[in-house]
């Protein structure tokens, strides 16, 4: 009899055990698409978002190390690596952090001298073929001008994330700049239906002169998807739930670039 | 005396016979060696679990093979190799042939000849000793053969490498301006217009299929449907030049804007990666690991073959949109698929309605006792059939 309740028992379980899993996961829509930075939207897309447990209080640690983070210009690294300012103007022409960001078109070749380098090492190497040499064209110049930056940037969301692992990380789109966080694994405590999360871009936003870090507090629940909006403080008013740390940047002045 | 001479006779003649049929060569007996050492480590399946014949697939997984010298690829492999400018249309450095005979000979000089048709023919034309280095060489890679290694990618890496800000801060496409002097012309010369730039984005790698692959409804093996699939109607994709479909309520037929290719050569990963940038070309197993044989699908098999990537209210959104967790993923070969969430349509304001309206029309008709409605805005009747799955339900 007692064999028989046990199975019983078990055979409960297993039958409710999917059910109670599906019930735990949850989903959160970070919307940045209002959000508006010296008047421009569109200042958040296709930034990376992490997503981690605990609110403000209980990241304290990370909180410290996002209020002191300095970060390095995309300006003053390639000028400090000595990237020309042609170079330079190039990446700012679209607002772009690296080359991996769009194609060098023909005519771009002869205005950076970077690429004509590139370019000219490329019809060596590969035996004169002027296609290869041009769509090839970034594996010949120097890697600190290629993934330099990026690399310094990863670098500095390591140290900033400082060994605490995110539950998940995801990107905000180009078209309704928003990130969305699924599969949730959310537990809520006793009494509660919902569980605290805290969202923050960690690595700083880099816009104009400024640079951008937001970390905010979210409740997540399993029965309706969280969504929030990504908020500026206004006239000194912060942002409720959130720590967002604006800077100035060091300023590296580029010369050249001719103004639209 | 003649019974003595019969006697050496048949014992010459049977060192002679044994002698070719025990002969083994070198590379058979490192196998046997090692087969004998680790005969009980199987973590992963050895092709050469029947050492007996040489084979005319090659395999990377023999112990042999994957391990000591040969653990490098490098050791066979060269990049790019001689041919490279020859063997394609529009020539890039690859590795375009098989090994040279010094990374086989190593091992195999005497397979040549004891079991010549069978080794020869693994890389030439011709079998057998009339095969000719350099020349009658099978295509490489062999596309009739299994693949033998699944591609490493990260995407989330890539997503935030190519990641930029378009809002662009008072500075022209036409960059640096270079100082110059030119004499004053009488005729006015015609501004050029700034070329548009082209974003590195998905569409780098994710191009329209062409031609139109098969396609097929995925299969739900482990349910039972609750109808016979019922006809499903399709309109003929707009020609060229028609401005709207006959019926726009009514589903295209798969085209070609609705499938989106993968990059299968190493051309798109090179541009970037061929040198300096790691894991560079020579570097095969920075994207290369082995692992069970297999064969791509020759279909594509959807739960949804009724979305058209290129219609404009889906042309105009970043993918990203949709492929939520692409941004995520940090290994291509964990994706069982291209990874849409349900979510991301169900809760979007231009498809939530759709969901709602026939999962309503489904419940009404079991309700009804009539033939349960089949899902037709997004599936074809083939999936559409089946339960309403929990994760349909749920936001």
């Amino acid at each position: 009899m007692h064999i028989l309740r046990l199975a019983l028992l078990v055979a409960l379980l297993a039958s409710i055990g999917p059910i109670c899993l599906a019930q735990t996961l949850g989903a959160l829509d970070v919307q940045a698409k209002a959000l508006k930075i010296d008047g421009k939207s569109g200042a958040v897309s296709r930034k990376r978002f992490y997503l981690f447990k605990g609110g403000l209080k209980d990241n304290k640690d990370l909180i410290g190390r996002l209020r002191a983070a300095e970060i390095k210009s995309r300006d003053c690294f390639y000028t400090q690596m000595k990237a020309s300012p042609q170079y330079i103007c190039w990446l700012q022409a679209e607002n772009c952090e690296s080359p991996f960001c769009r194609t060098v078109a023909a005519a771009d070749i002869p205005r950076v001298p970077e690429f004509q380098a590139a370019y000219n090492a490329g019809l060596t190497k590969f035996r004169g073929l002027k296609t290869v040499a041009d769509d090839w064209i970034l594996t010949n110049m120097p890697e600190i001008l290629t993934r330099g930056f990026f690399d310094e940037r990863r670098a500095l969301t390591a140290n900033l994330l400082g060994g605490l692992k995110p539950v998940q990380s995801t990107m905000t789109d180009s078209t309704s700049i928003k990130a969305i966080f699924i599969d949730i694994p959310v537990a809520p405590p006793a009494g509660k239906k919902t569980e605290t999360f805290l969202y923050s871009n960690v690595q700083p936003l880099e816009f104009g002169n400024k640079s951008y870090v937001w970390a905010c507090e979210i409740e997540i629940g399993t029965e309706k998807k969280a969504v929030t909006n990504l908020a500026l403080p206004d006239a000194n008013k912060p942002v409720k739930n959130c720590e967002v740390f604006v800077r100035d940047l060091q300023v590296c002045k580029t010369e050249g670039c001719k103004a639209t | 005396m003649k019974t003595r001479i019969r006697l050496i006779l048949i014992a010459v003649t049977a060192i002679v016979f044994g002698g070719s049929v025990f002969s083994v060569s070198s590379a058979q007996k490192l196998f046997s060696a090692s087969s004998q050492i680790f005969s009980l480590e199987s973590l992963i399946p050895d092709d050469t679990a029947a050492p007996s014949a040489m084979r005319s697939t090659f395999s990377h997984r023999t112990r042999a093979h994957r391990e000591g010298k040969y653990a490098s690829c490098e050791s066979c492999h060269t990049m790019p190799t001689q041919n490279w400018a020859t063997a394609r249309k529009d020539p890039y450095p690859d590795v375009k042939n098989f090994p040279y005979h010094p990374s086989c000979f190593g091992c195999h000089a005497k397979d040549v000849y004891s079991s010549g048709a069978g080794f020869c023919g693994t890389c030439h034309v011709v079998d057998g000793p009339l095969a000719r280095g350099g020349s009658g060489v099978l295509p490489f890679p062999r596309k009739s053969h299994a693949m033998q290694f699944k591609s490493i990618f990260p995407h989330d890496v890539h997503q935030n490498l190519i990641a930029e800000n378009r809002s662009r801060e008072n500075v022209a496409v036409g960059h640096f301006i270079l100082a110059s002097f030119t004499e004053a012309s009488t005729a006015t010369p015609t501004p050029t217009p700034a070329p548009t730039p082209i974003f590195y984005n998905c569409a780098i790698c994710h191009k329209s299929m062409t031609p139109l692959p098969k396609y097929n409804a995925r299969t739900i093996a482990a349910e039972k449907p609750l109808g016979a699939a019922e006809t499903d109607t399709f309109v003929d994709p707009p020609k060229a030049g028609d401005p709207v479909k006959p019926d726009a309520q009514a589903p295209t037929r798969p085209a070609l804007g609705f499938f989106k290719d993968s990059p299968d050569s190493h051309a798109s990963c090179f541009t970037c990666h061929y040198q300096r940038v790691k894991p560079a070309a020579y570097d095969c197993a920075g994207c290369h690991k082995l692992t069970e044989p297999y064969f791509e699908k020759k279909s594509i098999e959807r739960y949804s073959i009724k979305f058209d990537h290129s219609y404009k209210d889906h042309a105009n959104k970043d993918c990203t949109v949709c492929h939520v967790r692409i941004t995520q993923n940090s290994d291509v070969s964990k994706m069982k698929d291209a990874d849409v969430p349900f979510q991301t349509c169900s809760t979007s304001s231009c498809h939530g309605g759709n969901i709602e309206e026939e999962t309503k029309k489904r419940e009404a008709s079991i309700a009804a006792k009539q033939t349960a409605f089949q899902c037709i805005k997004c599936h074809t009747t083939a999936v559409g059939r089946y339960d309403i799955p929990a994760s349909h339900r749920k936001y």
